[in-house]
């Protein structure tokens, strides 16, 4: 199953590069980008603290 | 758990790491070593293989701890190129028993630093794994 998500956009929204995320969520750059680019569906929990970092519902974030 | 959640992927485990694995490897070569000089008292033979075994207990602990800590994608990229690396070393000696079936092929592998092969291609297999997440 193929699992979307809208990282990027939510990321520009807040003028935060890869970097700047991966730091807030105590995670590398590389993850960062292979999740923006669907190379790599994160951890239930990664998932959570990102769409708790982006005061967003994880349905929201991540669609199947 | 906030905090833990939070705290950035430091690398600071890595230096201890660093320092087990070498003391591993001196243990090692001084195993070896000892194997030679003390070879004729057959006695000391178990004490001085045991010797790196437990630095190595040391240093796996130390791999684990750092594993446990490592970012999740780093984890994964890991866990991927030790299963490319073990299938690799699967099929290489699958290959070598064959060789070894035939009626000229017998084969004289030098065990003893066989090992030191590993290390490379388990360092290709990461690189491998890793092209997949860039």
């Amino acid at each position: 199953m193929i699992v979307r998500n809208d990282l990027r956009e939510r990321r520009a929204e807040h003028d935060w590069s890869q970097g700047e995320l991966a730091e807030r969520l105590g995670v590398s750059r590389q993850t960062i980008n292979a999740i923006e680019t669907g190379k790599y569906d994160p951890s239930l929990e990664l998932a959570f603290r990102i769409a708790k970092l982006f005061k967003a519902r994880i349905e929201d974030v991540f669609k199947p | 758990m906030e905090q833990e959640a939070l705290a950035p992927a430091s690398p600071a485990r890595i230096p201890r790491l660093v320092v087990a694995g070498g003391v591993f490897m001196i243990s090692y070569f001084l195993a070896r070593h000892g194997m030679h000089a003390w070879a004729p008292v057959s006695h000391w033979d178990i004490a001085v293989m045991s010797m790196p075994l437990l630095v190595f207990f040391w240093l796996v602990w130390e791999v684990q701890r750092v594993l446990r800590h490592i970012d999740e994608l780093q984890r994964r990229i890991h866990l991927e190129a030790l299963a490319l690396a073990f299938l690799t070393v699967l099929l290489a000696l699958m290959g070598l028993g064959l060789i070894e079936e035939t009626p000229k092929g017998r084969i004289t592998l030098p065990f003893r630093d066989m090992w030191f092969a590993l290390l490379p291609l388990y360092g290709i297999c990461y690189l491998a794994a890793r092209r997949h997440y860039r």
